[in-house]
């Protein structure tokens, strides 16, 4: 709408807590502030809710993961305080666009595409408790993943067999690999079983060791440890290689894991499978923790980045930050977003003040890469997942690559289209994007560059049968940052990190409000339904 | 009960209007049929739902509040998805708030669904010596805009309920399955015992 | 609901309960009056809806709604008769219907009228159909909904494909589905009945069926569902025609009939000698399975010196009534037979179409056999009375018969256990791959899982791939080993102890098929018994001894028919149901088995031939109350009430009632020698009891009568 507005000051000046950028951990911050009845100032430099965690629409994508700010030099000064210029570093990088096809960018308005995708929601995750009690559940709608699928030796896609049914249904795996997985499945559930007896518990020692040595002693064939181990309990790193691992996976995290996916399975009775996406896209997350969080009495202002943080000129601590307004507004804690950069101030030690020299050879990183195609990548499916294990593309690939398909029923693009997310841990540029690519040529048919549009059309007709033709796509890598706090009263919080699901970055965040406010709890139980629920008598619908 | 013909219809239904134009208040006498003189800004309350009988219909409003998002025109897209109606709330003692109510109109019709019901409310009828906006001149833009128009009082209760009433009125009978629909997720205890065993 | 524990009511639930249960007797009573009075207003009817809403088990409202009902439709105005007033009265019905069920989903007498008033055909059925989609998805095993279901898509004429892809859906979303798999059995006999296009190649369909159960099997061994679907396969592999196996007098021998039996010179192929005053013996049919329909139209005896009329056929067979695997008639062959003369007979079964199993398979292929009769010279009535000696039964004066001897020989022809390959269709080819095909499957299974359903399916295929192999004529394959098979029983009683008398029966079952279908092992139970106090001139005779072996049953008699004396003792037999095929068997020992009850010996009735039996060390009257006393004929069965004759006794006699299951058995017997001690129930009153019914007795228990 309007842009740089000349809004009225905000009103009043000083809070109990100000937080910049309206990312997911951040939103969830602000709400969880505001629910234990602090006063909570929310802004955002965008025009738009989510920062690293929203969806937008298609031409406004690539440039958010390009932008990057300067720090600016106007209305610095301020009287009593140290003024400390604040700027933003780009955490994307090697961003690399194609477009085959002018049909994706003339409805870029119809497309929510998510900028830390893929991202899914276990029915029983702490992400979905959470929301359910907070009660942001009512503002957001969602949809079942019909299918999950992992990429077979002869490169095709096999359904994957995750439930007692999806068994039963499955073409892919022997009567015995059946057999055996079920018996797998019972396995686990007497072990975590109340009232079982000794017998059926698995032994501690089995419990540390390493996943993939406990699939292997109770005699599970290659392929359904690749099944198990990457689709269902979602490592990232090659497990077989227990060396290199960088994550090698406990028998007892992966059986917490696998217990987790079954019971999401049937726990909501309109939910086909264990997975659900929310409608309109994972950018709504935030959204929904920001209304709550201004129901709570939280104020928002968008379109107002900050440019200064105020110190005490005497000692050095933290007092408020200054708008681009001009306006200086005060509170005892700071929590910013993980982009923004604030060079160490003098009178701080070296080592707590600017955390963001960390050394690279730490720095993880994640590829990200989103297609654009008309056709599914399987007739019978509209959203799907799939998963290419370790070795599954080439040789020496070491990470799985997740894919994440979602079509014009969850409104994340227009009708007829399919968007599909990507993503692969990797150490460096090269490595994310070989992986990467490795997929989408696995998946999709590549327009010959050059021929863009005119290829694209004649193509489509031609391979409406086999893969699906890339109308758009884009490839970039995005850096994981860690929480960083105990910075006096400031607060980083983290980028979207590498998984598919939101339980890491939710146990990051709830670390964050216990730090700055280690004696209210994290949203008390409140009724579910919400305070002012209106008299009316309802009707049965 | 039910007799036939009667239809059920679900309506989401938001408010927009400047601060202070006593959203909150028209929603609050509404639902509860209260009034509260000096009502701080809203806090507290995002949903509301109140149920009312027209000739051939039952309507079921779920009416979300701002929240104060308006304040800093900061609110999200998640507040429009869906909406069936809305009401674009003004103060009639208050030249600029109906100035801007003409800008939610736009905004709406940008964002919004083409079949919306939209509603224009000078609130605050029953200041009448205070009176900076005409009512003619409201008349006026609803019609051209495609809006109607009422003044309403939360104080006096005056064409409160009317103004829902005649949104529920207007809503369409045949309610299109919303495109895209999903679900609702909804908390019940583990109560999956389906399909209990019977002689396994 | 099933497996949830109880919990005592607390006192508010007991009171709750019991006002309750006034207002409910109220209403029923209420509704009775309306009901007898015939009084069908308004307020009435709605009364037995208050009252069927919160009991729909109460079958009299339902016949007063459905009597309201009628009356309603008849009493409608002139003009105001249409299918709109019509309706609103049905669907009032219908309402009442769902809100009964809403109360208990699984009332018969809700689903009954529902299906009532569909079938006044004003209803719609697409209605019915969504209004079931929502109780299945609520709970998809429910047998009501569908009963219910097959209703509904007979009345709408659902073509059996689309309801069989219906089922097809609802196992795939849970395949431990009873129902379901049920249902497709209903639906795939009607289609492979028709024959239609898909459905023309039986073996084709079945094939993708057991691939598709197959799956459910593998996932899950321990979900039963998928078992039965699998047995009804089996049964619909296995199914063909009854066979013709074997006979008495059998194919290709001499029957030397004689008035007097002194003169039997020991037996020899093909001479066999049958005693009869009368001139008649029993001509035995035996087959592969129970039918029906033998006789004198189905099954021809040609012969010169038949004494003409038309042959009775009786089955051999204590239980369902008409069906059995043994037939029986008595040919009669007149004094004019000169000596020496013999006299061939000709049978030809199944001459005729007639013969039907009880599973509707009709003998088709008919078989002859052919006997000669023949009458020693100087065949007449000994004026002399033999005196019977009193046989011990001691285990010295069994000797066992050598392989090569003629007795061995005789036994040979006897059990004819050269099938006459002729005569045998064809065994389907199909159905030995199908069965084989399952039997490595189940193999696969087994060796990962311990499953004891599956152990079971595998000892069935076994028995089931022998049976093909055996009454088939194709050379296919090698006949599994029985011991693998009792192997595999021997292992489910321990796995599964509750069922352990169903496994002893199937044991029992296969180990008698073991001991008597095959030659060498059959002659391993044959030996020569003899006195040795008896004199030189007694002939030893042969005895088949399946002693010891553990059987709780009897097995198949296809090759025992000419069995004359037979020592089951030491076994766990507690019944002896098949026995009664036996009609040459003289001497029988039942000592130490588990009968409990004289009405256990109901198959011996029909063995006229008896004259020593061994009952001894059994469990007659071991406990007061004996269950399985009244499993066998009713004493106030009319078949048998006739037979009874009281003039051996006083009208008075005390006895009578105390022994009556004794006499019911006795009575038709003509036992010479009984061994009964080690019983319960014995004591000295039996004893004279049973000198007194059955005048021809002489030893019980070695005690004569006159001691």
């Amino acid at each position: 709408m309007e842009e740089a507005e000349s809004y009225p000051p905000i009103d009043p000046s000083n809070f109990d807590l100000i937080v910049i950028g309206t990312g997911l951990p951040e939103s969830i911050v602000a709400s969880a502030a505001s629910a234990a009845g602090k006063t909570v100032l929310h802004l955002d430099s965008n025009p738009f809710y989510g920062s690293h965690s929203a969806s937008l629409p298609l031409n406004d994508f690539i440039p958010f993961i390009q932008s990057e700010s300067q720090p600016q030099s106007r209305n610095l000064t301020s009287d009593d305080y140290v003024s400390t210029p604040v700027a933003t570093r780009p955490l994307y990088s090697a961003v690399e666009t194609n477009s085959y096809s002018s049909e994706p960018t003339e409805n870029s308005r119809k497309f929510n595409l998510d900028l830390a995708g893929p991202r899914v929601l276990l029915c029983s995750d702490s992400m979905i408790d959470l929301i359910l009690k907070t009660g942001i559940n009512q503002y957001m709608e969602f949809k079942s993943v019909d299918a999950s699928f992992i990429s077979s030796a002869d490169g095709g896609l096999e359904n994957v067999p995750d439930s007692r049914s999806a068994i039963f249904k499955n073409r892919g795996l022997s009567l015995t690999e059946k057999n055996q997985l079920m018996k797998f499945f019972k396995l686990v559930q007497r072990h975590l079983g109340d009232d079982e007896t000794e017998d059926d518990k698995i032994s501690d020692q089995d419990l540390e060791s390493p996943f993939v040595e406990f699939l292997t002693k109770i005699g599970l064939s290659q392929k359904l440890k690749s099944i198990i181990l990457y689709t269902i309990v979602l490592a990232d790193y090659d497990q077989e290689n227990l060396e290199a691992c960088k994550d090698v996976i406990s028998t007892k995290s992966g059986i917490s894991r696998l217990a987790l996916y079954h019971s999401s399975i049937g726990r909501f009775p309109n939910a086909n499978g264990a997975i659900i996406y929310p409608i309109y896209g994972q950018g709504e997350l935030p959204q929904a923790f920001c209304r709550r969080a201004a129901v709570k009495g939280c104020i928002y202002v968008l379109r107002m980045p900050v440019v200064a943080i105020l110190n005490d000129k005497d000692s050095g601590e933290y007092k408020g930050i200054k708008l681009v307004s001009g306006q200086e507004l005060f509170s005892p804690k700071l929590i910013i977003a993980p982009s923004f950069t604030i060079p160490s101030t003098p009178n701080h030690d070296a080592q707590v003040a600017n955390s963001d020299d960390v050394s690279l050879s730490d720095t993880k990183k994640v590829a990200r890469g989103i297609c654009i195609t008309k056709h599914s990548l399987n007739t019978q499916v509209a959203n799907c997942l799939v998963f290419f294990p370790p070795r599954s593309l080439y040789l020496e690939q070491s990470t799985s690559v997740r894919v994440l398909q979602l079509s014009s029923n969850v409104a994340v693009c227009p009708s007829g289209m399919f968007v599909t997310y990507l993503s692969a841990m990797c150490d460096d540029n090269v490595q994310g994007k070989k992986l990467l690519n490795a997929a989408i040529n696995a998946l999709f048919s590549v327009p010959i560059s050059g021929n863009s549009e005119n290829s694209g059309a004649s193509n489509l007709s031609e391979h409406a049968e086999e893969k699906p033709c890339l109308l758009w796509s884009t490839l970039y890598i995005q850096e994981l940052t860690t929480f960083q706090g105990g910075l006096d009263s400031i607060s980083k919080t983290p980028m979207p990190d590498e998984h598919l699901h939101y339980t890491d970055l939710l146990d990051a965040t709830e670390k964050i409000f216990k730090e700055i406010y280690p004696n209210e709890e994290f949203f008390p139980s409140i009724n579910v339904s919400n305070d002012d629920e209106g008299g009316g008598s309802e009707l049965d619908s | 009960m039910a007799s036939s013909g009667n239809k059920n219809i679900n309506a989401k239904l938001v408010l927009l209007g400047d601060v202070a134009t006593g959203k909150s208040s028209l929603v609050l006498r509404f639902v509860k049929g209260q009034f509260v003189e000096f009502q701080e800004s809203t806090i507290g309350a995002a949903f509301f739902s109140q149920t009312v009988a027209v000739n051939d219909a039952t309507v079921k409003f779920e009416i979300w509040d701002t929240a104060g998002q308006e304040r800093y025109h900061s609110l999200a897209p998640m507040y429009y998805r869906g909406a069936a109606a809305a009401i674009i709330v003004y103060d009639i003692t208050n030249q600029a708030s109906f100035d801007r109510a003409k800008k939610w109109v736009q905004e709406l019709q940008a964002q919004g669904n083409p079949n919306m019901v939209m509603a224009l409310a000078g609130n605050k009828s029953d200041l009448l010596d205070a009176r900076k906006v005409a009512a003619e001149e409201a008349q006026t833009y609803a019609q051209e805009n495609g809006l109607f128009f009422m003044e309403t009082s939360a104080k006096t209760a005056t064409n409160v309920n009317d103004v829902f009433y005649e949104i529920a009125k207007r809503l369409p009978r045949l309610q299109q399955a919303p495109n895209p629909s999903g679900m609702v997720l909804v908390d019940r205890p583990a109560d999956r015992a389906t399909g209990a065993s019977c002689c396994s | 609901m099933h497996g949830r524990p109880r919990k005592a009511p607390t006192d508010e639930e007991q009171e709750a309960s019991s006002n309750k249960a006034v207002k409910l007797r109220d209403l029923q009573s209420q509704v009775l009056q309306f009901h007898r009075n015939k009084i069908y207003t308004k307020e009435a009817i709605e009364i037995s809806a208050k009252l069927l809403e919160s009991n729909p088990e109460h079958y009299t409202g339902w016949n007063y709604r459905k009597l309201a009902v009628e009356h309603l439709l008849d009493h409608l105005p002139e003009n105001g008769v249409d299918s709109e007033s019509i309706q609103s009265i049905l669907d009032e019905e219908l309402r009442l219907v769902e809100n009964a069920l809403k109360r208990n989903f699984k009332s018969y007498g809700a689903w009954h009228h529902r299906k009532w008033i569909l079938s006044k055909g004003h209803s719609s059925t697409d209605r019915e159909l969504r209004l079931l989609s929502k109780f299945q998805k609520l709970d998809s095993r429910n047998f009501h909904a569908w009963n219910y279901r097959r209703f509904i898509s007979a009345l709408k004429k659902i073509p059996d494909e689309e309801e069989l892809q219906y089922t097809t859906n609802m196992i795939y979303d849970n395949f431990s589905n009873y129902s379901a798999w049920h249902n497709r059995s209903v639906l795939l006999s009607n289609l492979l009945e028709k024959g239609g296009k898909g459905y023309d190649d039986r073996g084709t369909v079945l094939g993708e069926e057991y691939e598709f159960v197959r799956n459910a099997l593998f996932t899950d061994p321990d979900d039963q569902s998928g078992w039965f679907y699998h047995l009804w396969l089996l049964e619909q592999t296995l199914q063909r025609e009854p066979l013709f196996l074997s006979s008495w007098p059998p194919n290709g021998s001499t029957l030397c009939l004689s008035i007097d039996g002194y003169l039997n010179s020991q037996q020899s192929w093909p001479m066999l000698h049958f005693q009869s005053k009368a001139r008649t013996f029993p001509l035995i049919l035996y087959f592969s399975e129970a039918v029906e329909g033998v006789s004198s139209s189905t099954v021809t005896v040609e012969s010169e010196y038949n004494a003409g009329g038309d042959l009775i056929w009786r089955p051999l067979s204590p239980k369902k009534f008409g069906f059995s695997q043994a037939w029986l008639t008595d040919l009669k062959f007149s004094d004019k037979v000169h000596s020496l003369e013999s006299c061939p007979v000709k049978i030809t079964v199944a001459h005729f179409p007639g013969i039907i199993s009880s599973s509707g398979m009709p003998c088709s292929q008919s078989c002859h056999l052919s006997f000669t009769v023949c009458v020693p010279a100087n065949d007449q009535e000994r004026s002399e009375v033999q005196t019977a000696h009193r046989i011990s039964l001691e285990e010295e004066n069994f000797k066992a018969l050598a392989t090569q001897s003629e007795e061995a020989k005789l036994v040979h022809s006897l059990s004819k256990l050269e099938i006459e390959k002729v005569n045998r269709p064809t065994t389907c080819k199909q159905s030995l791959e199908t069965i084989s095909n399952e039997i490595a499957h189940c193999q696969e299974l087994l060796s990962s899982t311990d499953c004891k359903i599956g152990k079971l399916t595998l000892a069935r295929l076994w028995m089931a791939r022998n049976t093909l192999i055996t009454y088939g004529s194709t050379d296919d394959g090698t006949e599994v080993h029985y011991e693998d098979i009792l192997a595999l029983y021997r292992d489910l009683m321990k796995m599964d102890p509750v069922h352990i008398c169903y496994y002893e029966d199937e044991y029992s079952l296969a180990l008698w098929k073991q001991a008597t279908s095959n030659l060498v092992s059959l002659l391993k139970h044959c030996y020569q018994y003899q006195e040795t106090s008896s004199s030189p001139s007694m002939n030893p005779s042969l005895c088949v001894r399946l002693n010891g072996l553990s059987l709780s049953r009897i097995g198949s008699m296809e090759h025992l028919l000419w069995v004359q004396m037979l020592d089951l003792s030491h076994n766990k037999l507690r019944s002896i149901e098949g026995l009664e095929t036996l009609q040459l068997l003289s001497c029988l020992n039942l000592s130490n088995n588990k009968i409990c009850s004289f009405t256990a010996l109901e198959p011996l009735k029909k063995l006229k031939s008896l004259q020593v039996l061994d009952i001894s060390n059994n469990e007659i009257g071991a406990h007061s109350i004996d269950t399985r006393r009244y499993l066998c004929s009713s004493p106030l069965n009319h078949a048998l009430v006739s037979e009874w004759h009281f003039d051996k006794f006083a009208s008075d006699d005390v006895t009578l009632k105390d022994h009556w299951d004794a006499y019911l058995i006795f009575d038709d017997l003509n036992l010479i020698q009984l061994e009964i001690m080690g019983n319960a129930i014995v004591d000295d009153r039996l004893r004279s009891f049973l000198f007194k019914l059955m005048p021809s007795l002489k030893w019980i228990d070695g005690e004569s009568k006159c001691d």
